[in-house]
């Protein structure tokens, strides 16, 4: 197959630099290790398949967040009956729970206030940029932030400001 | 390091074998590539599936071309007598329900009208006046219409008149329109889409079938409590603006004040959205109290508007085996659909935005698609792709 590049990146070179973004996001929603693991490589599969242009860097990893995102929708639409409880304990993703690194409290929150937080605070997303990857109206995104940021506030017992 | 971080996140990585596995999917997929050789091995099976889509393209091209009209969606609503295909309200919300049901036949002659002029005269008081309620219920939320976290389109009763003889732009009409894919399959008869009454109050349920149009989660005003504190199911909330000032009916007990409710165990959880009752009037901090039944304070909180308005959000709760793909067309208050005059265009598919036992949750958000300065009346349908109208009902943008 022709040498595609991504945003002048090989393919081997783009899952070695975002493979912690999409296998974050992944975690982040399925909070299991298994159906991460499905979720990450069929995000990789799909830029394979598609081949967009991308802009630049950004671009790329903008649109993988998003592919990252969907396939786990769509896993949990599909799998949601089919998912044996054991088996999801048993690969749980889970954080050590850390006065300073909260990680583990954002685990806790509602899947749409922990794709919107881990953006802004790990990803370093402004509400624009969080609006645009996740299709969403701004003022959705602010006011999920600080209702993200209240029940996370109520988890962990303080502010992150 | 004595700052709140998520280090753990921020440092979590992938397993070495998911990085190989993905490194390598450009060389499995080539290997998978011999389609020769699929052919030669499934030769007789695709021999098969070719002989089932000849016949069925016959059988469908045989039908099509028979004098019957063929859109199911004629969006040049307005037309005298139109009935439309309304869905068995069978375990979905009333607002379905009663949206459905409430389209009658229209008789207008002269006019193409996107939607029935409102027979109800506005009113200035919100609360008596925007839910016709019949039942003696006292729990519901005004569920039905569109909402969603910041944005809204209340549906309060409009205060003004829709324009009349709005002209449905060359879009669609009920003649064979070449932009319909072949696949949109008859239905009849062709609906239109009228102005909807409001929705009866109706009991909330308590799992995941929502009479609202998305999760009690995603309310505007939102909050939790201990089940203990509820009395007879009943939750209420008050609205202040940011001069501390309540807002809408001052009997705290009205129906304009219902909140809906849900329970879970020992934890009940309370949704109140006050856009969409059109309480809302200026921008800033907003407070929120929920109460109970006695007047007791369960919880409260703080949302901000901004009113931007470049978009609103629409949603419905539709049957789940409604069909896989979804799309919303939207008409401004001139009764002109927006977007594309192709019905089934990506900029007119729907989200689902949640997935109950029996029911999904459609969202759309017209307003990051389409320029909506316009203020007034918006109707809007959900279809799927069969062209099968699964809701409708119209939103009030007026600030």
């Amino acid at each position: 197959m022709a040498d595609i590049r991504f945003a002048g990146l090989r393919f081997e070179q783009v899952v070695k630099e975002y493979n912690q973004t999409v296998v974050a996001v992944c975690v982040i929603r399925l909070k299991n290790w298994a159906d991460a693991e499905d979720c990450f490589q069929n995000t990789f599969l799909k830029l394979h398949q598609k081949s967009p242009d991308f802009v630049d860097k950004e671009h790329l990893k903008a649109w993988l967040i998003r592919v990252a995102i969907n396939e786990c929708n769509n896993y949990i639409r599909k799998n949601k009956r089919l998912v044996s409880l054991e088996n999801h304990k048993n690969n749980a993703v889970e954080f050590p729970h850390d006065s300073m690194d909260i990680s583990w409290a954002l685990m806790e929150l509602d899947s749409k206030y922990r794709d919107v937080l881990y953006l802004y605070y790990v990803e370093q997303y402004k509400v624009d940029e969080i609006a645009n990857i996740l299709n969403k109206n701004s003022n959705t995104i602010k006011t999920t932030l600080k209702r993200g940021r209240e029940k996370l506030k109520q988890i962990y017992g303080g502010d992150i400001g | 390091m004595n700052k709140i971080n998520f280090d753990s996140l921020k440092n979590l990585k992938a397993p070495e074998s998911w990085i190989e596995n993905a490194a390598n999917i450009p060389q499995t997929v080539e290997k998978e590539k011999p389609v020769l050789i699929f052919f030669l091995k499934h030769s007789r099976s695709l021999a098969t599936v070719a002989c089932l889509v000849l016949i069925c393209s016959v059988s469908l091209t045989i039908y099509l071309t028979q004098d019957r009209n063929v859109l199911p969606i004629d969006l040049n609503y307005g037309q005298a007598e139109a009935t439309q295909k309304t869905h068995s309200p069978t375990d979905y919300s009333s607002d379905n329900q009663n949206s459905n049901e409430s389209i009658i036949k229209e008789t207008q002659s002269n006019n193409e009208t996107a939607y029935i002029e409102p027979t109800e005269k506005a009113d200035s008081n919100p609360s008596q006046n925007h839910i016709t309620d019949n039942t003696d219920d006292d729990n519901g939320t005004n569920g039905g219409a569109p909402h969603e976290d910041s944005t809204q389109s209340p549906t309060q009763k409009p205060t003004d008149k829709p324009t009349t003889s709005p002209s449905v732009k060359p879009t669609v009409n009920s003649t064979a329109n070449p932009t319909i894919t072949p696949s949109v399959k008859p239905t009849t008869p062709e609906p239109t889409i009228p102005r909807p009454t409001f929705p009866d109050l109706v009991e909330p349920t308590y799992n995941d079938e929502l009479p609202g149009a998305i999760p009690i989660t995603s309310y505007m005003c939102y909050g939790e409590s201990s089940v203990e504190n509820i009395i007879n199911n009943q939750v209420y909330c008050k609205i202040f603006d940011s001069a501390d000032n309540q807002l809408g009916d001052s009997d705290l007990f009205s129906k304009e004040h219902h909140a809906l409710v849900e329970k879970e165990k020992d934890k009940a959880c309370f949704g109140y959205d006050p856009l969409y009752l059109g309480l809302i009037k200026e921008v800033g901090t907003h407070r929120f109290v929920f109460y109970n039944k006695k007047g007791d304070t369960l919880c409260e909180g703080y949302f901000d508007i901004d009113f931007e308005f470049e978009e609103f959000g629409l949603g419905a709760l539709i049957p789940k085996d409604s069909g896989e793909n979804f799309y919303c067309f939207v008409f401004d208050p001139d009764g002109i659909m927006l977007g594309d005059s192709e019905l089934f265009t990506k900029e007119r598919e729907a989200v689902i935005s949640h997935i109950g036992q029996n029911i999904i949750g459609l969202e759309y958000y017209p307003g990051k698609i389409y320029n909506m300065t316009k203020l007034g009346i918006y109707t809007y349908a959900f279809y799927n792709s069969q062209g099968t109208l699964l809701f409708q009902s119209w939103a009030n943008i007026n600030y």
